[in-house]
Parts: structure tokens; sequence; C-alpha cells
């Protein structure tokens, strides 16, 4: 479903990501895991259009993506979260969600018509609202919400692209146990058919979701592999996992 | 936080100002409504600007280059080309969206503090245009500008007073035009560009677009409001288009309140009525209006409107999500 | 030839206000409108010393410094209370200061249009290549290029100059090092303020002093700084050499079409490269 080829990217003198491959096949749950760093948010950037890559390909079911801006290709459904929250402050949360909703449903350039009356995409928004635990916080301003909910709300709004890849940059990060557990439960009932690309940090959320981890350390891709695998891989186990696992 | 409350505080302001206006028109002679004329057209100019740097949070300080578009077409077709007021309003609608896409398509491709550089540049270079060039009457302007011949209704548009209630009328509807393009869709977009373009842009926003766009809406009616100028003056010149103009719509939509739509237009009243007393009274009216432009930038963030919105009682809390905001 | 000079002159005065205007928009992103009025009160400081002296070399002492000690004042008390706030309130908050500035000009000094005179010792003119050119114009020049080697040496050579280059380039690591941004951004700024004062004395004789004149220059200053890239000075010392040589020689070859040349540049540089020909970032 997306798959990127031999990416390069770098700062000037400095080379974040060498060569990175990466393979995710349709609806599986795929971790990348790797060092503070590594350029996983950077791979992300890759991947979500922010930023271009010197070389390398990357592709989204059939098509072609490398040249697309960030808005084109959320467009054809690549959505992602923001490792630092990236809301609309002065809005509700019901407001955030909506405009994610208004752009999916492609309204977002009726000017005619009172935002209030297209109940279609306010429906939407309070489904995800729903979907991602926010049900009671609708009519709070989005930059008055704590870490965690805005968090929440960050998540929400990739969801409520309605795409088919998703991709989430450390989706629990800063995140309390308990509110770590509602993420997990949120991303383990996502649909099927949606494809999840998840940056994290947390090993239990990695290995109770992941059909499959890619590695990535100091800009290359370690190993990639089954949960499994990863965990028994010798390199892995050296490099990240601090000894046997 | 827009809410519920909104739209009932805009539209009460606009009405109260609107009681106001009319009474005064009731009340007053030539001048008194010539002046109401006066007022009427610096609102509209006020909340297009507000559309664009409050509602987009694209400020422009060149808007009175469309002012002067405006105003210079209307003068050109009518006193040139011999057309009538109205279809010289016609013709400079599509003028300006051109000139607007073009410079809109170039100014916004930087970000806030470029945009506020690049349009002060544009819109003095428009001035320079207007001064310098002989086909323009240069810096004696251009006279014998036409007011629009609403005669089929049998309104007679040289007096002040009918004038007035056009200009008035015109007012209106540009609030109500864009109390709607706020309220829609489209509107949520541009405040979402002003707080987070990046995001939105991540979500699949054209954000190019959009901002191109609200430039064209915002600099058309400007360059409306500009040919109204055009008409109730009867003479258009360069100083029309000069930077203080831009600057003090400028401060008259902050003034009034950012982001608000009847903020400005309140904004617009105050400030050109203190000008026009401040200037007859005491000849330093800039110090003045500089410093109080001032004082409200440090001070009073939200301008008049933010004031009147803490007056006033706080809704009751809602029970359950209020969905369908703004 | 005569046409390359003068370009030089208007160019070095370019320089000497945009090389301000830019490190400042660079260091501090923010950019200060009122950096003309500095230049137009400079103008009428040095003006009011020759006067009242008879020395153009006293009031070239004085402008700068008179501009540079407003500026910090401006500073202290207004600017770095909104360090934090929205870069656009700050801009907005030097807007209104042109407003008091130009007002404040008036009431001080009058609506009149006012010319300095050049001290005898610049007076003339001087054979360039066969041609005959004023010295004064050649003093300007000179202003400029000394500036230019002084600000170069400044940022290469000194702790200060890294300092800015820091701060530039990355603020927050810059402020993380130690480095006490605060006072190099007082610094910077209180610099820039002294070199738009210097413009104003040093433009004085040849560009006459009325209120007013801070807009006419500002915009070629802003357009300066857009085409050349803020924070950046070889961007200040391109940008004024592209746009002063733009500008004379439009004016000779082509009147009518002069002041587009400068915005068809503009233009040109937004469709190009928005951020600027020598961005840092």
């Amino acid at each position: 479903m997306l798959k990127s080829e031999g990416l390069h990217k770098s700062f000037g003198s400095l080379r974040v990501l060498q060569d990175v491959s990466l393979v995710v096949a349709p609806g599986s749950r795929h971790a990348v895991i790797g060092p503070n760093g590594a350029g996983k948010t950077t791979l992300f950037n890759l991947l979500s259009g922010e930023l271009a890559a010197d070389a390398g390909r990357i592709s989204l079911g059939e098509k072609d993506i490398t040249r697309l801006p960030p808005q084109a290709r959320a467009r054809r459904g690549l959505a992602r979260s923001f490792q630092r929250n990236s809301l609309f402050p002065e809005m509700s949360v019901a407001e955030n969600l909506a405009l994610a909703c208004a752009l999916a449903a492609r309204v977002e350039w009726r000017a005619w018509r009172s935002f209030r009356r297209f109940t279609a995409v306010h429906a939407d928004a309070a489904a995800v609202a729903a979907a991602v635990g926010l049900q009671d916080l609708l009519a709070e301003p989005a930059g008055q919400l704590s870490y965690g909910a805005q968090r929440q709300v960050e998540v929400g709004l990739a969801l409520a692209c309605r795409p088919r890849v998703l991709l989430l940059d450390e989706p629990t990060a800063g995140m309390s146990p308990q509110e770590t557990r509602a993420m997990q439960d949120l991303i383990g009932r996502l649909p099927r058919d949606l494809t999840v690309v998840i940056i994290e940090h947390d090993m239990d959320v990695v290995f109770s979701l992941a059909d499959r981890i890619t590695v990535l350390d100091s800009g290359s891709v370690l190993a990639e592999g089954t949960p499994d695998e990863i965990r028994s891989s010798a390199a892995v186990q050296a490099k990240y996992l601090g000894g046997p696992v | 936080m827009i809410n519920r409350r909104d739209p009932l505080l805009r539209w009460g302001l606009v009405a109260a100002m609107l009681a106001v206006a009319l009474a005064v028109w009731v009340h007053s002679g030539y001048f008194g409504r010539y002046f109401l004329s006066e007022l009427a057209v610096y609102a509209i100019f006020a909340m297009s600007l507000d559309l664009l740097a409050g509602y987009t949070g694209l400020v422009s300080l060149g808007q009175a280059l469309f002012f002067g578009l405006g105003a210079y077409a209307t003068a050109l077709l009518t006193t040139r080309l011999g057309l009538g007021a109205a279809a010289a309003m016609a013709l400079l609608v599509p003028l300006a969206i051109l000139v607007s896409a073009v410079i809109g398509a170039l100014a916004v491709r930087v970000g806030g503090i470029f945009f506020i550089m690049i349009t002060l540049a544009v819109g003095e270079m428009f001035y320079a245009l207007a001064l310098g060039n002989r086909a323009f009457g240069g810096s004696d302007g251009i006279t014998g500008v036409a007011r629009i011949d609403l005669a089929a209704l049998g309104i007679d548009m040289s007096d002040p007073g009918a004038y007035a209630l056009f200009a008035i009328a015109v007012a209106l509807l540009v609030f109500a035009l864009l109390d709607l393009v706020v309220r829609s869709p489209y509107g949520a977009m541009l405040r979402a560009i002003h707080q987070n373009e990046r995001r939105l842009r991540a979500l699949g926003a054209q954000v190019y677009l959009l901002k191109v766009s609200v430039f064209v809406l915002a600099s058309t009616l400007t360059a409306i409001a500009g040919s109204l100028m055009a008409q109730l003056t009867g003479f258009v010149s360069p100083d029309l288009a000069h930077w203080t103009v831009s600057g003090q719509v400028l401060i008259m939509a902050i003034v009034g309140g950012l982001g608000t739509l009847a903020g400005p237009a309140l904004g617009a009243v105050l400030v050109q009525v203190a000008t026009h007393y401040l200037s007859k009274e005491f000849g330093y009216w800039m110090l003045v209006l500089g410093s109080g432009f001032i004082m409200v930038v440090l001070f009073a963030d939200n301008g008049l409107y933010g004031l009147l919105r803490r007056l006033l009682p706080r809704p009751a809390a809602t029970k359950g999500p209020d969905l369908a905001q703004e | 030839m005569i046409q390359i000079l003068n370009g030089l002159q208007l160019s070095m005065l370019l320089f000497l206000l945009s090389v301000g205007l830019s490190v400042v928009l660079g260091l501090m992103n923010f950019v200060n409108l009122a950096h003309g009025t500095l230049y137009m009160i400079g103008a009428y400081i040095g003006l009011s010393v020759a006067r009242t002296t008879g020395s153009f070399w006293l009031a070239l002492i004085a402008a700068p410094l008179g501009a540079g000690l407003i500026g910090s004042l401006l500073y202290q008390v207004l600017f770095r209370r909104m360090q934090s706030a929205n870069p656009v309130k700050q801009v907005l908050l030097t807007f209104g200061l042109v407003y008091v500035g130009l007002d404040a000009v008036r009431l001080l000094w009058g609506n009149y249009s006012y010319s300095v005179a050049v001290p005898p010792v610049l007076a003339g003119q001087i054979s360039v290549l066969g041609e005959p050119y004023p010295i004064y114009r050649l003093f300007i020049i000179a202003v400029g290029l000394v500036t230019m080697a002084a600000l170069y040496l400044g940022l290469e050579r000194t702790r200060l100059g890294a300092m800015v280059r820091a701060g530039v380039d990355d603020k927050e690591t810059a402020a993380c090092l130690g480095i006490d941004t605060d006072r190099v951004f007082f610094l910077v700024f209180g610099i820039g303020c002294f070199l738009a004062g210097l413009a104003g004395i040093v433009a004085a004789p040849v560009l006459s002093v009325y209120p007013g004149m801070d807009i006419a220059i500002l915009i070629f200053t802003l357009i300066v700084v857009v085409v050349g890239g803020p924070g950046s000075l070889s961007g200040a010392v391109v940008g004024s050499l592209l746009i002063g040589m733009a500008d004379t020689f439009g004016r000779v070859l082509l009147p009518e079409f002069a002041s587009f040349l400068i915005y068809a540049l503009m233009a040109l540089v937004l469709l190009v490269r928005p951020q600027g020909l020598f961005a840092v970032r």
C-alpha cells in the first residue's frame, strides 16, 4: 500500500536518512522504531510530503507521490498525526474535527452556506470524536485541553481525513499509562482496511499492535521483520533493546 | 473562540449602528449626510480588510491600491469613455479580480511579515503610477465623476441624502455577504489558515489557492468602496491610494477588533469621526492616531468588539456537544 | 560611467539602511517599519546640529548617535516587551510609530523641505575617468564601502559577530549555548538604528530633508531586504547593489518604467526564490 524505495535526505552535510526502503502491506500495522535521532520523524516528513527527499521514490498504492506536496498526498488518502501537537487552538474540538471532515467531504470552497447546515460533516466529526474518546469535550477550545486530550485531537484530525494510510508519529508521547492504554485501544479498534504506520518508543504498544517492525538507526534500516524476528534479532538487541528481551 | 453568541452580537452591533446612522440621517443636513456616505465607504473598506487580515491573518498594508484602482477605474470609465457609473462599477469588478489575482498570486507566497512588506511596496507602486501618469491626471487627479444613475427608480442621486442611503445600503449588503462567507466552510478554512496553516495543508487543503482567493475577494470589495468614494466626491486623486490610507484602515480594523467583521465597521466610523474632528481642531492628528494605535496594539488586543463582548453576560453553559459552531 | 557611480551611491545608501533592517529581521524575526523614521530623525538631528554649529562633521557624528539612542530607547521601552508577542503585532506597533514620527518631526521642525550644506572639503567635482563627478557622492560611496568592510570584519572576526551569526542561524540553540540573546538583540538593533541615522545625514545634502522622506526610502529598503534575503550581510550587499543599479539605470534608460523595474525584480525573486537570494534559512 505504501512503499518507499531508497530514500535519502541530508540537511547540508548532515546525512539524516540513507537508502531507506519501506514496504507497508495494505491493512497492516507497521511500526517504525529506533533510538532518538534515528530519523524516524524525518522519514514521516518525507512520506507525508512536508520535506522533499533528495533521492528515492515514494508510492501510495499504484501512484508515485514522490513529487506531490502534502495537501495532494492528503487528498489521495495519506494522513498523518504530528509528534508535537499541531491543532487549531482557538477552535473547539468539534470545530477542529469538522475542518478535517469538511476537507474530506470536499466542501471547503463552499462560501455561501452556513457551515452549521452541513449536518453530514458535523455528524462525521462527532463520530471521529467518539472514536478517539473526545465526545465529552466537543465544545472545549483545543488550545485549553490537557496534553493527553490534545494528543487525542491530533490523532482525530488525521482520522477525520478518511485516509487509506495513516501515519501516527509517537501518538502516546508524553501520555500517562492510562492515556497510553486508551490510545492503544483506539489504534487497535481502527478498521482493518486502514493501513497504519506508527512511530513509537513504547515497546509494549509496539509489540502488541505491530504486524511488522522496521528498526531505524542513524538514518539507515537496521532490521525489518515480524515482532518475533525483531525481538530475537541480535543486532537489534545490541543496539536498541539494550540486551536480550 | 467563536460561539453561538457571536452572530447575534455582530448583527446586533450592526443594527445599532444602522439605527444611529438613520437617526443622524433624519436630523442632519447636507454635510451630515455627506459624511455618512464617507463613513459607509470606510466601513466597507475596513470590513474587507478584516476578512483578509483579521480572519485569514494576511495583514496587508497595500489595500489602498485597490481603493484607488476602483476610484480611478470609475473616474476614467465615466469621464473618458462616457459610461454610466453603474456600468463602470460592473466593469471594475473583473479588473479588480485580475489585478488582485496577479498581485495575490505573488505576494501570498511569502509569510506574514514579508507579506506586509510586499503589500506596502506594491501599494506605493500604484501610488507612484497614479501620481506620475499624465493619463491619470497626475497629482491633480480627475474631476467630474458622475454618480450612479437611479433616475429610473425615481431617485435623484445628486441629493446627498439619497446617496448616503445608497452607500449605507451597499455597506449593509457587503456586511451580509461577508457574514455569510465567514460562517461558511470556506470561512472556517480562512480562520484555520490564520491559526495553523501547516496543519491545514497536511489535512489536504489547498492553502495557497485559498489565500489567493480571499485576497481577490477582499481586494475587489475594496475596489467597490473606492468606486463609491469617487462617486461621492466626484473627484479622484492619487492620495486615495497613499500608504497612509492603507494604514488608517488597518488602524480602523484593529481598533474595532480584528476578525469580528462588525468591529472594524465600528472602528471605521469612530476613527474617521475622530480624524475628522482632530484634523480640524488640532493640526497633528497623526500623532494622536499613531499613539492611540500603539496603545491599542499594546493593551487592547481585541479592540472595541472584544471589550463589548466582555461586557455582555456569558451564555449559559451548553449541555452536551455544541457541534455546529460558526 | 557616471551612472555606474550614481547607481553605486544609491546602493550604498540603501545598504546602510537595509543591513540594519535585514539583520534585525533575520535575528529577531521583527520588521521595524519605523526604520525609515529613524533615518529621517537622523537627518533632522544632523540638520539641526549642522545649522547650529555650522559643522557638517559634527552633524555626521551626532545624527547616527542620536538615531541609535532613540532606537535603543524605543527598543527598551516598547519592543522588548513585545518580543514574545505575535510578530505581526510588533510590526503594527512600529507602524504606529511611523505616524507619530511623521507628526513629531513636523511639530519640531515644521513642514518644509530643508537641505544640508556639503562641507567645503567635499564640495566640488573631481575627474573620474575623464568625466567630472561630485566629490560628495564619492564620499557617500566611500562611507558605504567602509561600513561594509567594518560590518564584515565585525561579523566574521568578533565575538559579538559570531553571536549574531549564531542567533540568525538558530535563535533557540544560541540561547541554550548561553549567549545572552537579549543583549545581542539590543546591540544589533542599536547598531541598525545607528546606521539608519548615518544614512540620513549622509544622504541629506543630496536628497534633502523633509517629512515623508522616511517612507520613500523605506519602500526601497524593504524591497532590498526581500530580494537579498533577511539576516544576511551578503544579501544586503547584493540586494542593495541590484536595486540601486536597477533604479538608476532604469531612470536613465526607461524613465516611464523605472519604478516598475524594481517591482518586477522583486516579483521575479518572489516567484523563483521567495526566501530571498541569500537567505540564511
